[in-house]
Protein backbone atom coordinates (compact mmCIF):
# COMPACT_ATOMS: atom_id res chain seq x y z
CA UNK A 1 0.00 0.00 0.00
CA UNK A 2 1.51 3.31 -0.99
CA UNK A 3 1.60 5.88 1.77
CA UNK A 4 3.40 8.64 -0.10
CA UNK A 5 3.09 10.56 -3.31
CA UNK A 6 4.59 9.89 -6.67
CA UNK A 7 8.18 8.77 -6.95
CA UNK A 8 10.47 11.74 -6.97
CA UNK A 9 14.15 12.38 -7.31
CA UNK A 10 16.17 12.97 -4.19
CA UNK A 11 16.91 16.65 -4.04
CA UNK A 12 20.32 18.25 -4.08
CA UNK A 13 22.33 15.37 -5.49
CA UNK A 14 23.93 15.14 -8.88
CA UNK A 15 23.45 11.37 -9.08
CA UNK A 16 19.84 10.68 -9.91
CA UNK A 17 18.25 8.97 -6.94
CA UNK A 18 14.66 8.00 -7.51
CA UNK A 19 12.54 7.83 -4.40
CA UNK A 20 9.59 5.44 -4.53
CA UNK A 21 6.48 6.04 -2.47
CA UNK A 22 6.92 4.28 0.88
CA UNK A 23 4.80 1.18 1.34
CA UNK A 24 3.51 -0.72 4.33
CA UNK A 25 5.08 -4.17 4.70
CA UNK A 26 4.56 -6.93 7.22
CA UNK A 27 6.73 -9.59 8.83
CA UNK A 28 3.98 -12.13 8.41
CA UNK A 29 4.74 -15.22 10.48
CA UNK A 30 3.89 -17.68 7.70
CA UNK A 31 6.11 -15.89 5.17
CA UNK A 32 8.97 -15.67 7.68
CA UNK A 33 8.59 -19.38 8.50
CA UNK A 34 8.84 -20.31 4.81
CA UNK A 35 11.89 -18.09 4.43
CA UNK A 36 13.52 -19.72 7.47
CA UNK A 37 12.94 -23.19 6.06
CA UNK A 38 14.68 -22.37 2.80
CA UNK A 39 17.66 -20.61 4.36
CA UNK A 40 18.50 -22.99 7.18
CA UNK A 41 17.94 -20.44 9.91
CA UNK A 42 17.11 -21.66 13.41
CA UNK A 43 13.48 -21.77 14.38
CA UNK A 44 13.59 -19.26 17.21
CA UNK A 45 10.23 -18.02 18.34
CA UNK A 46 9.61 -14.52 17.03
CA UNK A 47 12.85 -14.48 15.07
CA UNK A 48 12.90 -12.45 11.85
CA UNK A 49 16.05 -13.10 9.78
CA UNK A 50 18.02 -9.97 9.09
CA UNK A 51 17.94 -10.70 5.36
CA UNK A 52 14.15 -11.10 5.24
CA UNK A 53 13.42 -7.48 4.19
CA UNK A 54 15.20 -8.17 0.90
CA UNK A 55 11.99 -10.01 -0.09
CA UNK A 56 10.09 -6.73 0.05
CA UNK A 57 12.07 -5.44 -2.93
CA UNK A 58 10.13 -7.89 -5.07
CA UNK A 59 6.69 -6.58 -4.08
CA UNK A 60 4.50 -5.27 -6.92
CA UNK A 61 4.76 -1.70 -5.65
CA UNK A 62 8.53 -1.76 -6.04
CA UNK A 63 9.63 -4.36 -8.52
CA UNK A 64 8.31 -2.78 -11.74
CA UNK A 65 10.42 0.32 -11.13
CA UNK A 66 13.47 -1.83 -10.45
CA UNK A 67 12.88 -3.63 -13.73
CA UNK A 68 12.45 -0.36 -15.56
CA UNK A 69 15.68 1.03 -14.15
CA UNK A 70 17.53 -2.18 -14.94
CA UNK A 71 16.62 -1.66 -18.54
CA UNK A 72 14.22 -4.45 -19.40
CA UNK A 73 14.89 -7.44 -21.61
CA UNK A 74 18.44 -8.01 -22.67
CA UNK A 75 19.98 -6.79 -19.41
CA UNK A 76 20.93 -9.24 -16.71
CA UNK A 77 21.24 -7.99 -13.11
CA UNK A 78 23.96 -9.69 -11.09
CA UNK A 79 24.12 -9.19 -7.34
CA UNK A 80 27.42 -7.47 -6.56
CA UNK A 81 27.09 -6.35 -2.94
CA UNK A 82 24.58 -6.32 -0.11
CA UNK A 83 24.43 -4.80 3.34
CA UNK A 84 22.03 -4.69 6.27
CA UNK A 85 22.33 -2.40 9.27
CA UNK A 86 19.84 -2.60 12.13
CA UNK A 87 19.11 -0.27 14.97
CA UNK A 88 16.33 -2.43 16.36
CA UNK A 89 15.15 -5.95 15.73
CA UNK A 90 12.11 -6.56 13.60
CA UNK A 91 9.19 -8.13 15.41
CA UNK A 92 7.19 -10.98 13.96
CA UNK A 93 3.71 -10.23 12.61
CA UNK A 94 4.30 -6.50 12.67
CA UNK A 95 3.78 -3.73 10.15
CA UNK A 96 6.58 -1.46 8.98
CA UNK A 97 7.14 1.32 6.50
CA UNK A 98 9.50 0.37 3.70
CA UNK A 99 11.00 3.25 1.74
CA UNK A 100 13.19 2.59 -1.29
CA UNK A 101 15.44 4.80 -3.33
CA UNK A 102 17.17 3.73 -6.53
CA UNK A 103 20.13 5.07 -8.44
CA UNK A 104 21.22 3.99 -11.90
CA UNK A 105 24.84 4.49 -12.89
CA UNK A 106 26.01 4.19 -16.46
CA UNK A 107 29.70 3.44 -16.25
CA UNK A 108 29.92 0.70 -15.25
CA UNK A 109 26.22 -0.11 -15.53
CA UNK A 110 24.96 -0.54 -11.99
CA UNK A 111 21.74 -0.16 -10.04
CA UNK A 112 21.90 0.66 -6.34
CA UNK A 113 18.87 0.29 -4.09
CA UNK A 114 18.84 1.93 -0.69
CA UNK A 115 15.91 0.95 1.53
CA UNK A 116 14.88 1.98 5.01
CA UNK A 117 12.62 0.04 7.37
CA UNK A 118 10.79 2.12 9.97
CA UNK A 119 8.04 1.60 12.46
CA UNK A 120 4.65 3.07 11.65
CA UNK A 121 5.57 5.80 14.14
CA UNK A 122 8.61 6.71 12.05
CA UNK A 123 11.36 5.19 14.18
CA UNK A 124 14.09 3.76 12.00
CA UNK A 125 14.70 0.02 12.43
CA UNK A 126 17.26 -0.64 9.77
CA UNK A 127 18.56 -0.07 6.29
CA UNK A 128 19.61 -2.29 3.45
CA UNK A 129 21.64 -1.54 0.38
CA UNK A 130 21.61 -3.71 -2.72
CA UNK A 131 24.09 -3.23 -5.55
CA UNK A 132 23.36 -4.88 -8.89
CA UNK A 133 25.81 -4.94 -11.79
CA UNK A 134 24.00 -4.90 -15.09
CA UNK A 135 25.24 -6.96 -18.01
CA UNK A 136 23.89 -7.18 -21.55
CA UNK A 137 22.77 -10.69 -22.39
CA UNK A 138 22.11 -12.11 -25.81
CA UNK A 139 19.44 -14.58 -24.77
CA UNK A 140 16.70 -14.59 -22.22
CA UNK A 141 15.23 -11.69 -20.34
CA UNK A 142 15.90 -9.67 -17.24
CA UNK A 143 13.85 -10.50 -14.16
CA UNK B 1 23.17 0.45 16.20
CA UNK B 2 20.83 -2.12 17.65
CA UNK B 3 18.98 -1.24 20.81
CA UNK B 4 20.07 -3.46 23.67
CA UNK B 5 20.54 -3.36 27.39
CA UNK B 6 24.17 -3.26 28.51
CA UNK B 7 25.01 -5.79 31.22
CA UNK B 8 28.58 -7.06 31.57
CA UNK B 9 29.84 -9.49 28.94
CA UNK B 10 29.80 -13.17 29.88
CA UNK B 11 33.08 -14.70 30.95
CA UNK B 12 33.39 -16.58 27.66
CA UNK B 13 32.81 -13.53 25.47
CA UNK B 14 34.98 -14.11 22.37
CA UNK B 15 38.36 -12.48 22.06
CA UNK B 16 40.05 -11.01 19.03
CA UNK B 17 41.45 -13.76 16.89
CA UNK B 18 38.88 -16.37 17.82
CA UNK B 19 37.72 -18.28 14.78
CA UNK B 20 34.48 -19.92 13.77
CA UNK B 21 33.78 -22.59 11.22
CA UNK B 22 34.11 -23.74 8.64
CA UNK B 23 30.41 -24.53 8.60
CA UNK B 24 28.90 -26.20 5.56
CA UNK B 25 25.67 -25.13 3.85
CA UNK B 26 24.10 -26.84 0.89
CA UNK B 27 24.53 -28.28 -1.61
CA UNK B 28 21.90 -26.00 -3.09
CA UNK B 29 20.01 -28.11 -5.58
CA UNK B 30 17.90 -26.58 -8.33
CA UNK B 31 14.73 -27.52 -6.49
CA UNK B 32 15.87 -25.44 -3.53
CA UNK B 33 16.66 -22.50 -5.82
CA UNK B 34 13.10 -22.71 -7.13
CA UNK B 35 11.70 -22.84 -3.60
CA UNK B 36 13.86 -19.92 -2.50
CA UNK B 37 12.73 -17.94 -5.54
CA UNK B 38 9.13 -18.62 -4.54
CA UNK B 39 9.51 -17.54 -0.92
CA UNK B 40 11.78 -14.56 -1.57
CA UNK B 41 10.22 -13.35 -4.81
CA UNK B 42 13.67 -13.28 -6.42
CA UNK B 43 12.83 -15.22 -9.56
CA UNK B 44 15.62 -13.84 -11.72
CA UNK B 45 15.75 -16.42 -14.54
CA UNK B 46 19.51 -16.54 -14.24
CA UNK B 47 18.98 -18.73 -11.16
CA UNK B 48 16.19 -20.83 -12.59
CA UNK B 49 16.67 -21.20 -16.33
CA UNK B 50 19.67 -23.14 -17.61
CA UNK B 51 19.42 -21.38 -20.98
CA UNK B 52 19.84 -17.98 -19.37
CA UNK B 53 22.73 -19.28 -17.28
CA UNK B 54 24.35 -20.65 -20.43
CA UNK B 55 23.89 -17.31 -22.18
CA UNK B 56 25.63 -15.71 -19.20
CA UNK B 57 28.56 -18.08 -19.65
CA UNK B 58 27.77 -20.39 -16.73
CA UNK B 59 27.64 -24.17 -16.80
CA UNK B 60 24.54 -24.22 -14.59
CA UNK B 61 22.24 -21.71 -12.87
CA UNK B 62 24.04 -19.94 -10.04
CA UNK B 63 22.75 -19.99 -6.47
CA UNK B 64 21.08 -16.75 -5.42
CA UNK B 65 23.57 -14.54 -3.65
CA UNK B 66 20.93 -13.74 -1.07
CA UNK B 67 20.31 -17.42 -0.39
CA UNK B 68 23.97 -17.85 0.44
CA UNK B 69 24.12 -14.62 2.42
CA UNK B 70 21.08 -15.72 4.39
CA UNK B 71 23.20 -18.63 5.67
CA UNK B 72 25.57 -16.27 7.49
CA UNK B 73 23.17 -15.40 10.30
CA UNK B 74 22.38 -19.09 11.04
CA UNK B 75 26.14 -19.76 11.00
CA UNK B 76 26.70 -17.02 13.57
CA UNK B 77 23.77 -18.14 15.70
CA UNK B 78 25.08 -21.69 15.54
CA UNK B 79 28.33 -20.40 16.97
CA UNK B 80 26.72 -18.42 19.79
CA UNK B 81 23.08 -18.03 20.69
CA UNK B 82 23.68 -15.03 22.94
CA UNK B 83 24.28 -12.61 20.08
CA UNK B 84 22.29 -10.60 17.59
CA UNK B 85 23.61 -9.52 14.23
CA UNK B 86 23.26 -5.76 13.95
CA UNK B 87 25.19 -5.32 10.72
CA UNK B 88 26.13 -7.56 7.82
CA UNK B 89 27.76 -6.37 4.64
CA UNK B 90 28.99 -8.58 1.85
CA UNK B 91 30.48 -8.65 -1.60
CA UNK B 92 29.71 -11.46 -4.00
CA UNK B 93 32.89 -12.45 -5.81
CA UNK B 94 32.10 -15.59 -7.78
CA UNK B 95 29.04 -17.65 -8.60
CA UNK B 96 28.30 -20.94 -6.89
CA UNK B 97 26.42 -23.22 -9.22
CA UNK B 98 23.33 -25.28 -8.52
CA UNK B 99 24.33 -28.55 -6.92
CA UNK B 100 27.25 -27.00 -5.07
CA UNK B 101 27.56 -25.83 -1.48
CA UNK B 102 29.51 -23.30 0.50
CA UNK B 103 31.48 -23.32 3.70
CA UNK B 104 31.40 -20.28 5.97
CA UNK B 105 34.27 -19.29 8.21
CA UNK B 106 34.94 -16.27 10.35
CA UNK B 107 37.40 -14.57 12.64
CA UNK B 108 36.84 -12.04 15.38
CA UNK B 109 38.77 -8.92 14.41
CA UNK B 110 37.51 -6.71 17.21
CA UNK B 111 36.04 -7.53 20.60
CA UNK B 112 34.75 -4.75 22.80
CA UNK B 113 33.48 -5.14 26.33
CA UNK B 114 32.51 -1.53 26.89
CA UNK B 115 30.39 0.46 26.58
CA UNK B 116 28.68 -2.82 25.76
CA UNK B 117 29.78 -6.21 24.48
CA UNK B 118 30.30 -6.03 20.73
CA UNK B 119 32.15 -8.11 18.17
CA UNK B 120 33.28 -7.42 14.63
CA UNK B 121 33.91 -10.48 12.49
CA UNK B 122 35.41 -10.93 9.06
CA UNK B 123 33.58 -13.71 7.30
CA UNK B 124 34.10 -15.68 4.14
CA UNK B 125 32.18 -18.21 2.14
CA UNK B 126 34.14 -20.61 -0.01
CA UNK B 127 32.90 -22.77 -2.83
CA UNK B 128 33.50 -26.45 -3.53
CA UNK B 129 37.09 -25.88 -4.65
CA UNK B 130 37.84 -23.65 -1.67
CA UNK B 131 37.56 -20.61 -3.90
CA UNK B 132 36.42 -17.41 -2.24
CA UNK B 133 32.86 -16.60 -3.25
CA UNK B 134 31.69 -14.10 -0.60
CA UNK B 135 33.60 -11.80 1.72
CA UNK B 136 31.62 -10.19 4.50
CA UNK B 137 31.86 -8.32 7.75
CA UNK B 138 29.41 -8.51 10.62
CA UNK B 139 28.86 -6.63 13.82
CA UNK B 140 27.40 -8.66 16.67
CA UNK B 141 25.94 -7.43 19.92
CA UNK B 142 25.24 -9.37 23.05
CA UNK B 143 21.64 -10.51 23.18
CA UNK B 144 20.12 -9.54 26.44
CA UNK B 145 16.96 -11.25 27.56
CA UNK B 146 14.36 -9.21 29.38
CA UNK B 147 14.79 -11.52 32.36
CA UNK B 148 18.41 -10.46 32.81
CA UNK B 149 17.93 -6.75 32.31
Amino acid sequence: MAVGGLAKAREGEAAAWLRLPPIIVRTEAAAVAKFLRETGAPAIEGFVPLTFPFCWLTLPAIRPMIREMIGGDGVLPVHEAQSFVYERRLEIDSDYVFAVELRREANPPRLTLDAAVSTLQGEICGRLETVLRLFPIAFGSAP
Amino acid sequence: MMQTQSPPAPADWPKTGEEIGPLGFGPFEREQLARYAAVSGDDNPLHLDARVATAAGLAAPPVHGMLMLSCFEPALLGWRRDIIVSRLSAKFLRPVLAGQGISISGRVVRSNLAPRPELVLRLTARGPDRELVIVAEATLLQLVSSASS
